[in-house]
């Protein structure tokens, strides 16, 4: 869905973007991670052909940025790190002017509106002016504006900074249900945590360049999850038992292991189920698959990126 | 609707806003009625009339313009500017919707001014010369809207390229350089027909004035005056709409501005009209007509190339790609590049009109044709150096201070090394065009672009290397 090739991105003093090549398969959450200044928001911008790379291609769909910029812009929503909205418009006219913009056709504008009001949670504020909502509740609005149209991709620059628990878990549950209609989504976040509930992929971007291998999975999908598990009696011989009944023993007491679990739930149930077949009395079996926050440190210590004196926008 | 237009008026034209308008202006006209109760009728008609055209000229040509440029600025400052550019609106729907959008409130106060104005006008001149002013006034508006947008677009382009956030200040370079082409036109139009008509005072609309000579048409000076108003405005709604193509994303080619400074031309030297008999020069008879077309003409594109200079960001990477044109990208010619080649050959044309004078008026003993060429050659060599200081500057590591470093660097050139070389003879030359030693500058301009064009290409380069980042 989203090709970037050689990308470079120049300001006028600096290099802000060296080089960087990634995909993105449709469909997928991808977590855009780095420090502050790495070049995430460059990269969004650009990818939302809404700045000029120096050099390099990005391709949406299949259109490149550059040869096709306004093909780009009518099928994604792009919501920048610092969004604005018209704080003299209530929700309905707010809505009702971003789906006339993004190409609704009048007749299906105001329906158009009240949908996307009602995906984001907004429906029974549409007479509300902007101005008068919480910053939760602006950050709904100003991401129903970028869905009005119905976009297959979606950029949202570090979408839950400045909100509260409860609208952080709202987004994270808007963000689940848009993956789950198959729009490809790209966030960019320098909080883990915040990405950890929706994200499939992950891209470490530090300096410019990217940092680890490229996209990589997220954790979600649990290729190489762990559990672990405590067994009710000592059992001196426990590693090797668990190693005889084909299972990677990663560490081991006499009571208790853990163990690399490939595959998701159902490998999980079969080695439980291994486990009590083999006479061990296990008492506590808790799967633990790996957080964002391990993948990012290890893809971090892979491959760390070059040094640099200072951080790009 | 048009959306944007939509937009504004919820936004900027609400009920209760335009109400009080109303009240405004009728209270106003309400206040001139009873102060003038009991005077002749012509005498209330002025005084309407006058008050009209004041609202006019307050809303439409102070409030409008101000309210046209702020249209971009403000949506940056809201932070609602990447919003529209991703919409789907094309940029003439956008360019539209936003200038008469953001500016309606304005056009109705100031049309409920001008309808008084020219009833008033009616009554008192007639319907004709009234019709004409509504005309001209609605275009001078039009106009002025129209440039203060562009220039606040030329604002915005600037700002981000130059990797800062825009502000009112930043639309001041493109307030500039539109003001210096207008300048420039009306001042290279009003030199042509004072030299050769016979005075500016024939370009004060609206009254009775000799008839303009255009070309070798004689026009009376209100139906020109406001015929040139209406190809103006429709010109300042042409670069507001291509600067509108940029802000999209999409690409603009050289076709429309080129348009734009040969109808310049085109205007200014149709009035560069001798109005004398061929003179006599050293007994010489003389028809000075071609060269003073092709001088007003020259004049109009040196300012083209010194506002396209300065109001095009300094965008390295157009460049590059420009220098580049088989690394497969769309070409974007520089703004620069056509204004300069119509300025050589509005050069080549003053050449070639005043080889075409008799000798006995061109050749004495002090100034002969070669001297000529070489002035007009050593004159372009100066502008090229003047291209590469500016190339220096606004692509200098700092490019926020560039236009003012270029602008400082160009009046130091021209003004100090006149100033040094003033009681040195012909070195004088060295620092400016000399007709008197043009030799002598055109090697010295020659030179002097040579070094600094050099300097400039070395900071195209551009950040290459460097592990810093913005």
């Amino acid at each position: 869905m989203i090709e970037v090739t050689d990308l470079i991105y120049d300001y006028p003093a600096a290099r802000a973007v060296h080089g960087i090549s990634f995909s993105v398969r449709p469909g997928a959450v991808l977590a855009m991670v780095g420090p502050n200044g790495a070049g995430k928001t460059t990269l969004l911008r650009c990818m939302a052909a809404l700045d000029t790379p120096t050099s390099g291609r990005i391709r949406i769909a299949g259109l490149d940025t550059q040869e096709d910029p306004r093909g780009v812009h009518a099928l994604l929503g792009y919501l920048p790190d610092f969004f604005g909205l018209y704080d003299e418009l209530s929700v309905r006219r707010s809505l009702i002017y971003a789906a006339r913009s993004r190409g609704v056709p009048a007749a299906r504008a105001g329906a158009a509106a009240e949908a996307a009001a009602r995906r984001v949670d907004l429906h029974d504020r549409l007479e509300t002016r902007a101005g008068e909502l919480s910053r939760g509740l602006r950050q709904r609005l100003a991401i129903a504006c970028t869905l009005v149209h119905g976009p297959r991709v979606l950029l949202l620059d570090e979408p839950a900074s400045g909100l509260d628990p409860e609208a952080r878990r709202a987004l994270s549950d808007l963000v689940t249900s848009l993956s789950g209609e198959g729009i490809t989504l790209v966030v960019s976040s320098h909080i883990l945590a915040e990405l950890e509930d929706y994200s499939t992929d992950m891209l470490m971007i530090r300096d410019g360049r990217i940092s680890g291998g490229g996209v990589v999975s997220a954790g979600l999908a649990a290729e190489t999850a762990h559990a672990h598990f405590v067994i009710a009696h000592p059992r001196p011989d426990l590693r090797e038992t668990v190693a005889r009944l084909g299972v990677t023993v990663e560490q081991a007491t006499d009571l208790t292991a853990t163990v690399a679990i490939p595959g998701g739930p159902d490998q999980e149930a079969a080695v439980l189920a291994q486990l009590i077949g083999a006479g061990l009395p296990v008492r506590s079996f808790a799967p633990a698959r790996r957080t964002l926050e391990q993948t990012y440190l290890e893809e971090a210590g892979r491959s760390p990126a070059t040094p640099s004196k200072g951080a790009a926008a | 609707m048009n959306p944007e237009l939509q937009r504004n008026l919820w936004l900027e034209a609400s009920p209760r806003r335009a109400a009080w308008a109303a009240v405004a202006v009728a209270g106003v006209y309400a206040a001139v009625y009873l102060a003038a109760d009991g005077s002749e009728p012509g005498e209330l008609g002025r005084a309407l009339g006058a008050v009209g055209a004041f609202i006019f000229f307050a809303s439409a040509l102070v409030w409008g313009v101000r309210l046209a440029g702020q249209s971009v600025a403000s949506e940056i400052g809201e932070r609602t500017w990447d919003f529209q550019r991703l919409s789907a609106l094309d940029p003439w729907s956008m360019t539209w919707g936003k200038l008469f959008g953001a500016t309606a409130l304005a056009w109705a106060v100031g049309l409920a001014g001008l309808v008084v104005s020219v009833l008033a006008y009616a009554f008192l001149a007639g319907p004709g010369p009234a019709l004409l002013f509504a005309v001209a006034a609605v275009a001078l508006a039009v106009l002025l809207q129209a440039s203060g947008f562009a220039a606040a677009l030329i604002g915005v382009r600037k700002a981000r390229a130059e990797g800062r956030l825009n502000t009112l200040r930043s639309a001041a370079g493109g307030v500039f350089s539109i003001l210096f082409v207008l300048f420039a036109i009306a001042v290279a139009s009003a030199m042509s027909r004072f030299f050769f008509v016979g005075g500016v005072t024939d370009f004060t609309p609206l009254q009775d004035a000799q008839p303009v000579r255009f070309w070798r048409a004689s026009v009376d000076p209100n139906l020109f005056t406001t015929l040139s108003l209406v190809a103006f405005a429709g010109w300042a709604l042409v670069a507001a709409w291509r600067l509108m193509r940029l802000e999209l994303q999409k690409q603009n080619g050289p076709l429309y501005w080129t348009a734009f400074l040969l109808f310049a031309a085109f205007w200014t030297a149709g009035q560069a009209n001798p109005d004398f008999d061929v003179a006599r020069v050293n007994g010489a008879e003389l028809d000075p007509t071609a060269l003073a077309r092709w001088g007003a003409a020259a004049a109009v594109f040196l300012a083209g190339v010194y506002a396209a200079a300065f109001a095009e960001p300094a965008d390295r990477v157009r460049l590059r790609r420009f220098a580049n044109p088989a690394s497969g990208w769309t070409v974007q010619v520089p703004a620069v590049a056509p204004a300069l080649a119509l300025t050589v050959v509005a050069f080549l044309g003053v050449i070639v009109s005043v080889l075409g004078l008799p000798a006995a008026a061109v050749d004495d003993e002090d100034f002969g044709r070669l001297q000529i060429v070489l002035f007009a050659a050593a004159a372009l060599a100066f502008v090229l150096r003047d291209l590469a200081v500016i190339a220096f500057f606004r692509f200098g590591p700092r490019p926020k201070r560039g236009d003012f470093g270029a602008v400082l660097a160009l009046v130091l050139l021209y003004g100090l090394g006149a100033l040094i070389t003033s009681n040195l003879g012909d070195a004088v030359a060295l620092a400016l065009p000399s007709p008197e030693a043009p030799l002598i500058s055109l090697v010295s301009a020659l030179v002097q672009a040579a070094l600094i064009g050099a300097l400039a290409l070395r900071r195209l380069r551009g950040p290459e290397g460097s592990v810093t980042a913005a």
